[in-house]
């Protein structure tokens, strides 16, 4: 097969003096930018808005108190130990080649506003490994760490996992066809919104019996920081097919979902099954299946799977207080995960 | 953001102005009195005993004697008795009880000061279909109230028992009741009938009062959990929400929930925070120390920079003495499509 031109893209210049920033020439892919980043001079609006929200959600692992958790960990069941590290090992996994990811799109990005979104998203991925390995060396016994680090590989279901979403980036990675940046982009999509939230409710679960409270806390950050990369991404989707064509289609988005949710289950079946209170294999499937609905129906997508538009795991979303609305902290108690740092406040001159 | 403390009205209306002035508060911001910090003298050393003594020139440090009336379950007719329950209640304490800091000791001795506040006035409000925004007369008439049916023991346990030792020279002494004399209770309206305040000054000039200040309004946020009401005066913060504290996350409602009152219960995390201040300044008329008001700033509803000074600037205007805890609810990430109307702002 041999692929024109046309369908091969190239690596955006770092140092492009015959750049045209003209907003009206800007586009995502294959324009032509000088890469000056200027945040009054965009064309996507609302990238302002998502930059944003992006920096005023800074966090930072360590402020978290997790001593607390330490000596829950001694109280929870073998199946919810085992759990734990798998989780823990495959959320570390996933972020850290989402940083060695992200600049890799970035790459062919050619409209600023969107790279310096992806940088701070990067940037958040870092702290998510990070805080990971915070919640790693905080519970778990040190003659266990490395072993729980490595599971990404040994754990063969985990593995097969891994190589899956690996591959698609890894692919785009080795060749930039047009046809390989539909499915990276497809692919973080995913893993975006549907890879994690398994996981996430896990913690929640846990959170939900009052156990492990300081790991919630951790994993209501990153909830928060991931639910603002599904937007980019889910803006990213609308303005590339907006410009080129329907570039990303809902066939492939709907062949992509199916392998994801397919695997999604066998991973959840795996580390989670029917052995930990206040989660089983039915309910996995209907939360998969509900969330991935969700997913493609915001990209403006017919659903995948009819019938599982419940979600019921609801109870837990109310702790993940994804609107920053449901959860009232008791500032001299708990950690208050809902602040925004003050760049979130615009109109300081106004005073 | 940082608790906010207005010098100028309190040191104003200190009805203990003659003998100190108040440069800060508690944590919570509600309850304060005169403070004076303790100044060394001399120290002398024996040297036989090895032994050095200290010679202290004794300061004042202010002491919370706190309690709190829960409105979701006092009943109009009981405000009387209760509120003159909860003066003997603390004037009580201050006897059997020892702050373990002389100076503080000392200062309670002298001023007898006590913090009689109050939680589920949101509660209340809805017991009485009344929304928290349009619920300002209500509020007024009760806190009138309390104040009054306090001062009123507090003068009845000063002819049992005394005055408190500093009542000499002090507003209350002069006929000032949180800052207002007899001509302006003479060309104001009230809610307890005139004369029945201009007796009470008299009574006062009469026979003194027990206490050199009676109410405080804390924030009782893990109280009120306790007993099954909303916070201190605060509107509820949401119909269902998930408090977190340090021992774990558990859902609330708010006590009388109900397809009656539905409509009745505003939610703080979605309303105009001017509300707020407007009703904490209608209590603060007759609450003598502070209220520990905290006010809750959602930025999803484009709050700006100006809009925050604002507030400030209005709680100031208003008569507020401070602003405590300010809560905010951070930038989601999702956009909403189209604007939604909120449940229950909408009227
Ligand atoms: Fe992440
Ligand atoms: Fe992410």
């Amino acid at each position: 097969m041999t692929i024109s031109i046309d369908n091969l893209l190239v690596k955006k210049n770092i140092f492009n003096t015959k750049g045209n920033d003209d907003i009206l020439n800007r586009k995502i892919i294959k324009g032509n930018t000088t890469n000056l980043f200027n945040l009054n001079f965009i064309k996507y609006t609302w990238a302002k808005t998502l930059y944003r929200v992006m920096l005023s959600n800074f966090w930072i692992p360590e402020k978290v108190d997790l001593s607390k958790d330490s000596l829950d960990f001694k109280r929870l069941s073998k199946d919810e130990v085992l759990a734990f590290e798998r989780i823990i090992s495959f959320l570390t996994f996933l972020d850290s080649i989402q940083t060695t990811n992200i600049p890799r799109i970035s790459d062919y990005i050619t409209a600023p506003e969107i790279s310096v979104l992806l940088a701070i998203q990067d940037f958040q991925e870092v702290i998510h490994s990070q805080s990971y390995a915070y919640i790693l060396e905080s519970v778990i016994p040190a003659d266990r760490r490395n072993q729980v680090y490595e599971l990404w590989r040994d754990d063969k279901i985990l593995l097969e996992r891994n190589k899956y979403i690996a591959e698609i980036y890894q692919d785009f990675s080795n060749n930039p066809t047009l046809k390989n940046f539909s499915k990276v982009i497809i692919a973080n999509y995913i893993l975006e919104s549907l890879y994690f939230y398994n996981g996430f409710m896990f913690f929640y679960n846990l959170a939900n019996k009052n156990l492990m409270l300081g790991t919630s806390d951790e994993i209501r950050y990153i909830n928060r920081d991931e639910a603002t990369h599904v937007e980019l991404f889910k803006n990213i989707i609308r303005e590339l097919n907006l410009e080129n064509d329907n570039l990303i289609k809902e066939k492939d988005v709907h062949e992509l979902f199916s392998i994801a949710v397919e695997q999604e289950i066998q991973w959840t079946n795996h580390a989670i099954g029917n052995n930990i209170l206040g989660m089983d294999k039915k309910n996995t499937e209907k939360y998969t299946k509900y969330l991935a609905n969700k997913r493609i129906k915001d990209l403006g997508f017919k659903e995948l799977y009819s019938n599982f538009n419940e979600n019921p795991y609801s109870h837990l979303e109310k702790l993940a207080d994804n609107k920053g609305e449901d959860i009232k902290s008791n500032f001299f108690e708990a950690t208050v995960t809902n602040y925004s740092q003050s760049i979130a406040i615009e109109g300081w001159d106004e005073i | 953001m940082p608790y906010v403390f207005f010098k100028d009205t309190v040191n104003n209306i200190n009805p203990n102005k003659h003998c100190g002035m108040i440069g800060n508060a508690n944590l919570c911001t509600e309850s304060f009195s005169n403070f004076k910090p303790s100044k060394i003298l001399k120290k002398e050393i024996d040297e036989n005993k090895n032994i050095i003594t200290k010679t202290i020139q004794a300061g004042e440090l202010h002491c919370c004697n706190l309690v709190s009336l829960n409105l979701s379950c006092i009943e109009e007719h009981e405000l009387e008795k209760m509120t003159s329950l909860s003066v003997r209640i603390l004037d009580n304490t201050i006897d059997i009880s020892t702050p373990p800091v002389l100076e503080a000791d000392k200062h309670n001795n002298e001023y007898r000061i006590l913090g009689i506040g109050s939680m589920g006035l949101a509660d209340y409000l809805v017991k009485n279909k009344l929304l928290y925004k349009n619920g300002l007369e209500e509020i007024e008439k009760l806190y009138e109230s309390i104040a009054y049916y306090g001062i009123k023991e507090s003068v009845n346990l000063a002819k049992e028992r005394g005055v408190y030792p500093k009542y000499y020279g002090s507003d209350w002494s002069k006929g000032i009741i949180i800052g207002k004399n007899e001509d302006w209770f003479r060309s104001n309206n009230t809610y307890i009938p005139r004369e029945y305040w201009i007796d009470l000054i008299n009574d006062i000039k009469n026979f003194g009062i027990r206490n050199g200040g009676l109410f405080a309004i804390a924030p009782n946020t893990s109280t009120s959990l306790l007993m099954g009401c909303s916070a201190s005066v605060l509107p509820v913060y949401s119909k269902f929400f998930i408090d977190k504290a340090s021992n774990g996350n558990v859902p609330i409602c708010p006590p009388f929930l109900s397809k009656e009152t539905f409509w009745y219960y505003q939610e703080n995390k979605n309303m105009n925070q001017n509300d707020v201040i407007n009703a904490v300044s209608v209590i603060q008329k007759w609450t003598d120390q502070g209220i520990s008001m905290e006010l809750c700033l959602n930025l999803n509803n484009g709050i700006k920079a100006k809009d925050i000074y604002d507030l400030y600037l209005n709680a100031w205007k208003k008569g507020c003495k401070t602003v405590y805890y300010v809560r905010s609810i951070a930038l989601r990430a999702e956009f909403p499509e189209k604007k939604e109307e909120c449940v229950s702002c909408a009227n």
